[in-house]
């Protein structure tokens, strides 16, 4: 099972946390996004491994735009 | 008086602590996560131009605010030919010496140097000391810019007009009709 995670709104990727390869778990952070007023981390929403990270510190990310893909 | 003038890597710790003291006290850090943003002035920094507002007597750090022009990693309102300003924060021990309004008119400054038309903020909906400072200095509200990034957070948008550059001077045309009357 692969899950695509995708970016909700505008933001700014303040922080990338995590890296391909990493095993996370349900609620591990894998990166940050910083939008107007707030943070937002972009969370695993289950046990896996981190197959991409399809961002850069730095990078503007549109809603829908790809973030992660965990497996 | 109150001098604004580019931050120093020297001061990013202390205006990161003083940005996280002012939206505390604004109660802005109360229901959303923020607070590691507002502290890595380094990294506003990098695309940015990060201000001070200080005493020019003392040099007491009073605020600073984060100026932004369209293409930064910061940006999220302005379009082109546009520039908005944000992490606009000012020491909740220094308020209402006019510091505030110092940091805003750098801004308007700048975008007016950069030959931008207007200046986009927004703010939180509850924020009224700071949506009484902009009204003040001639923002107006943008509906059209309002959002909310997630449920319960609402943001009001506003935007500054700025007048069109002045029409270029006309000494060179003074200088062809004085050389041809010369001639």
């Amino acid at each position: 099972m692969a899950e695509e995670i995708r970016a909700e709104m505008v933001a700014n990727v303040w922080k990338v946390v995590a890296s391909p390869g990493d095993t996370v778990a349900e609620g591990d952070t894998l990166v940050i996004l910083e939008s107007m007023k707030m943070e937002i981390p972009v969370l695993a929403e289950f046990d896996g491994v981190v197959k991409e990270i399809a961002v850069n510190e730095g990078d503007v990310v549109q809603e829908g735009d790809l973030i992660a893909v965990v497996e | 008086m109150v001098l604004v003038r580019p931050a120093t890597p020297a001061e990013y710790a202390a205006i990161g602590e003083l940005t996280v003291a002012a939206y505390r006290a604004d109660g802005q850090l109360d229901d959303k996560p923020y607070e590691r943003v507002l502290r890595d002035v380094a990294r506003r920094a990098r695309r940015n131009e990060v201000l001070v507002a200080v005493d020019e007597e003392s040099g007491q750090l009073l605020g600073t605010v984060t100026f932004v022009l369209p293409g930064s990693d910061l940006a999220q309102l302005s379009r082109p030919g546009e520039a908005e300003f944000r992490m606009l924060a000012v020491d909740p021990a220094a308020q209402r010496r006019g510091v505030g309004r110092a940091l805003v008119q750098a801004c308007l400054s700048r975008a007016a140097e950069h030959g931008c038309s207007a200046v986009v903020i927004c703010t939180r909906d509850f924020a009224k000391a700071a949506q009484r400072l902009y009204e003040g200095m001639g923002f107006v509200r943008a509906p059209q810019l309002d959002w909310s990034p997630v449920p319960g957070v609402n943001l009001l948008g506003l935007r500054r007009r700025l007048p069109p550059p002045a029409p270029p001077a006309q000494p060179e045309r003074a200088g062809r009709l004085t050389s041809s009357s010369a001639t």
